[in-house]
């Protein structure tokens, strides 16, 4: 049982707020993913809910009650660090056990806990292990026992996954969704790499130079974007200016219904894998010439100047030339119309 | 020992390129090290080409083991080095931890913690002595208020039977010393591993207890082995600063080795080996003290 | 306010006991129970100049050389050892280390009586070179301890990438290895100074009352019960320390010998 509410949070170092008036909503049993670029302040916010960093505005809720002012080993949250940080001088066993030690805890209910958390994460047979023999992976596993072994109401990860090469970080994304299925921790996870946002959570909460730019599922984001820098930040730049008319959106000779309502300065996005390079001109194309052509493998990265600006095309198969004519078409379903800009009517 | 060494860094290097970095090193201090301890053993025990005097085997260690003063004189010795070392250990800890946010961005305490480091025993024992003595600063000090009436009533604090301009010269000298070993480890990973334990619900004497104190007990045991090691051997300071009787070892040692009498030089050797001996026990079990706490902590 | 009250305690704890050297050595007439002196003058400084000027310039020269040349042997022989011991792994480095190392916790006594009787066979003792050797039994254990610590953080990588761009080795060492390890080898540097600097029982022993160093001249001008003098020659005495502590505040922008002793 576990929820978390921040309210107009607000973090500063020194004089500087590094995160400001952040809302956010977890609910019990959820995983949300904070994503954001590294600098924009997602250890901030972990630290602050957790306790280790002072809160200058707004209110940190735990299941409903007001931690502000509880120090770290009040609150019921625990952080998990980018690095394990494993107690050096303890064993493996000896690094779960501490926090029940903490608290009071021992004999045979804690080693009873104990042994069923190291099954949970696979770390059955390493008790006596010292935790400098551990490979990567089985340090952060440890950090992770370690504070699951507290049931805390929730759980805070930042970036746990960073410091493993690509396939420990695979099998360690598996195993948080699974303990987070058997456990039914609140997790708010913390990580750069959208994929892994994507794979690890049941929502995604955009944050972007300190602020919350747009919250929802992993699809929204991607699709639907809030406005421009969040498609930028999920790598669809391709923008198309224009208004909104009687339900049909035009701007450089494209058209699309949209159900939003009249706007003169509208702007449509289109990711880059959805446009398509055509024989001939129609409706809702572009006349272009390639300047770019880069082979990225999985797919082709185009650059296409046409009168409307600069777009980005993926395809699937290298194809074009540099300095050959194309046809760019538009598909008009695929087309993402912002929400018209404040005093943009 | 030294707990970095034990973690390996991962890079070999051929055999013969080695020796020819380490082995001038290496054969210099087994000459002069090695070598010179040997050389007193064999003088000690009156090896025949080396010693002068007619006593051979264990006769000089006999005797000095068997003098009336060595009890006394080692009880003194071990007084004054355990004594100064475990004050300055204390009070550094007090001062580590005290320092530990501040010390990292401050130059000046930096500086000042620095100038002890750089300043030789022998100076702040006259310094010491000055203050200290009879005639001393603190004594004029009490005359001007009144406490002292003259040298003669103010308490015996030099070449005294607690040897408190000693165990003052130490301390002072050896504060620095340690708290800077302290906040070398602190400073690394002492802050971190404090937050982990706050999330792990650790209150602030738990993670006193639980965790500063197990990541600093290797440094400070050893600084602090360090500077027993110093205190038992040197000879300035009890010499300038101590009473006539007794002595401490070092002091005898060297008494008897300068004496006109050339025989009692082996004597001298045999008690400077002595204080080798024990100071070596001393690192032993230090290490035994270490290995067997690591496999307890190991545990819980 | 802890913090005003902390530094506080610091600066007087580190700065107190250079008062009554400070104050003596200007002392001209100073009876008990007076708190300050009653006559304040130079004759402690001048007598160091005039009277006893000639074997004062002779001790700190003494001094001087032998720190210098210990030192300058300590790094010969300890940047080499100390890169070894830090940079790699090899069988038997733990013991190795260990008899690196041993030579910085037992005392010197021994060492010196036991080297003293070899030393007159050789005719090593009461000559300079004797004197820098018994010194070097000290410092260079405390050289290698540092550099060890120093070649520890060292990346010898980048010597590999000189190397590809056309380095010879003698390049590499000066425009590489040096300038990348000169604030560590400085420190060590200044260790084994400061060790050398401050040495007295083994200098008396093996330099048998003829190598004159400034420490030797202290404990004989403390016996002479002059106060002021020995006040005085104690002020010079850690006067290159003191620079050397400043010089190095300047260079590394924190000074750094922490660990020294
Ligand atoms: N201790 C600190 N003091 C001052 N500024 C800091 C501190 N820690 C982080 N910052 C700044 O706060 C911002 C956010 O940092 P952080 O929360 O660590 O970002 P993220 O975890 O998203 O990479 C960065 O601009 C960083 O430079
Ligand atoms: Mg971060």
């Amino acid at each position: 049982m576990g929820e978390l509410e921040l309210r107009r949070l607000t973090v500063s170092y020194g004089e500087r707020p590094v995160v400001a008036g952040l809302d956010l909503r977890v609910a019990d049993g959820e995983i949300v993913a904070l994503l954001g670029p590294s600098g924009a302040g997602k250890s901030t916010i972990l630290k602050a809910v957790a306790g280790l960093l002072p809160a200058s505005v707004g209110e940190i809720r735990i299941n409903h009650q007001l931690v502000n002012q509880l120090p770290a080993e009040r609150r019921d949250a625990v952080l998990l660090f980018q690095k394990p940080l494993l107690f050096p001088f303890l064993d493996v066993a000896g690094n779960i056990a501490f926090g029940l030690k903490m608290a009071g805890i021992g004999g045979r209910q804690a080693a009873a806990r104990i042994a069923a958390i190291m099954a949970i994460t696979g770390l059955d047979g390493l008790a006596r292990r010292r935790v400098h023999q551990l490979s990567g992976g089985q340090q952060q596993r440890v950090a992770l026992a370690r504070g699951l072994v507290l049931a805390p109401s929730i759980l805070l990860l930042d970036e746990p996954l960073s410091s493993l090469d690509a396939e420990l970080r695979q099998q360690m994304r598996e195993l948080i969704g699974r303990v987070q299925r058997e456990t039914g921790t609140t997790m708010l996870f913390v990580t750069h790499d959208q994929s892994e946002a994507f794979a690890v959570s049941d929502r995604v909460a955009l944050l972007l130079a300190g602020s919350l730019r747009q919250t929802g599922s992993a699809e929204e984001l991607f699709y639907h974007p809030a406005d421009r820098e969040v498609a930028r930040f999920f790598g669809g730049g391709n923008f198309i200016d224009g208004r909104i008319v009687g339900g049909t959106f035009a701007g450089a000779s494209l058209r699309c219904p949209t159900a939003r309502s009249d706007c003169a300065t509208a702007t449509a996005v289109i990711r880059p894998e959805e446009l398509r390079l055509v024989e001939s001109g129609g409706d809702n194309c572009l006349d272009g010439v390639v300047e770019t052509v880069s082979f990225e493998g999985a797919n082709s990265r185009l650059q296409i100047a046409t009168a409307a600006g600069t777009f980005t095309l993926l395809a699937v198969r290298p194809e074009g030339r540099v300095g050959q004519p194309v046809v760019l078409h538009f598909p008009p379903e695929r087309l993402h119309i912002f929400p018209c800009p404040e005093g943009g009517r | 020992m030294d707990p970095a060494t034990s973690a390996g860094t991962g890079r070999s290097c051929p055999v013969r390129r080695l020796l020819l970095l380490l082995g001038p090193a290496l054969f210099l201090i087994l000459l002069l090290f090695g070598g010179g301890l040997l050389l007193g053993l064999f003088q000690a025990l009156g090896y025949p080409p080396l010693s002068a005097g007619s006593t051979s085997g264990l006769g000089h260690f006999q005797q000095v083991l068997g003098d009336a003063d060595f009890p006394r004189s080692l009880g003194l010795t071990l007084y004054i080095a355990g004594t100064s070392t475990v004050v300055a250990a204390l009070l550094s800890l007090v001062l580590a931890l005290a320092l530990v946010n501040w010390a990292a961005r401050s130059r000046l305490i930096h500086f000042l913690l620095q100038i002890p480091l750089a300043v030789p025993h022998l100076v702040i024992a006259i310094s010491l002595l000055l203050i200290l003595s009879p005639s001393g600063l603190l004594s004029r000090l009490g005359s001007a208020l009144g406490l002292v009436g003259s040298p003669a009533a103010f308490p015996l604090l030099v070449n005294d039977p607690f040897g408190v301009a000693i165990l003052a010269t130490y301390i002072w000298k050896e504060i620095p010393f340690i708290t800077f070993m302290l906040l070398a480890v602190l400073k690394n990973i002492g802050s971190e591993l404090a937050e982990v334990g706050a999330t792990l619900k650790a209150s602030r004497r738990q993670r006193f207890l639980h965790i500063t104190l197990p990541i600093i007990a290797p440094s400070l045991g050893a600084a602090s082995l360090i500077v027993f090691a110093y205190a038992f051997g040197a000879f300035e300071v009890p010499y300038l600063l101590g009473q006539t009787y007794p002595l401490t070892l070092p002091v005898w040692a060297y008494k008897s080795y300068s004496d006109i009498d050339l025989l009692s030089r082996p004597e001298g050797i045999a008690i400077s080996l002595l204080i080798t001996g024990t100071v070596l026990l001393a690192v032993l079990l230090a290490e035994l003290l270490l290995h067997s706490s690591r496999r307890r902590e190991g545990g819980r | 306010m802890r913090r005003r009250l902390l530094l506080t305690a610091v600066l007087v704890g580190a700065i107190l006991p250079f008062l009554p050297l400070l104050l003596w050595s200007f002392a001209e007439r100073w009876f008990y129970p007076a708190l300050f002196p009653e006559g304040w003058g130079l004759r402690a400084w001048s007598y160091l100049v005039d009277t006893a000027g000639r074997q004062i310039i002779d001790g700190l020269v003494a001094s001087f050389t032998l720190a210098l040349a210990t030192t300058a042997l300590s790094l010969l022989l300890g940047i080499p050892a100390g890169r070894a011991l830090g940079l790699y792994d090899f069988a038997g480095k733990r013991l190795l280390s260990l008899l690196l190392l041993l030579p910085i916790i037992v005392p010197p006594l021994a060492v010196a009586m036991g080297l003293h009787r070899w030393f007159l066979q050789l005719g090593l003792a009461e000559t300079f070179f004797g004197v820098v050797l018994i010194h070097l039994s000290v410092c260079l254990p405390y050289t290698i301890f540092v550099l060890q610590g120093v070649f520890r953080d060292y990346n010898p990588d980048f010597e590999a990438q000189a190397r590809s761009l056309g380095a010879g080795p003698l390049a590499v060492f000066w425009r590489v290895t040096l300038p990348l390890t000169l604030p560590g080898i400085a420190v060590a540097a200044l260790f084994s100074f400061l060790l050398s600097w401050s040495q007295y029982l083994s200098t008396l022993i093996i330099g048998g009352g003829r190598t004159l160093t400034l420490p030797i001249l202290l404990f004989a001008l403390i016996d002479s019960g002059d106060r002021p003098v020995a006040a005085a020659v104690s002020l010079l005495f850690v006067l290159p320390a003191l620079l050397a502590l400043l010089a190095g505040a300047q260079a590394l922008g924190r000074g750094n010998i922490e660990g020294v002793r």
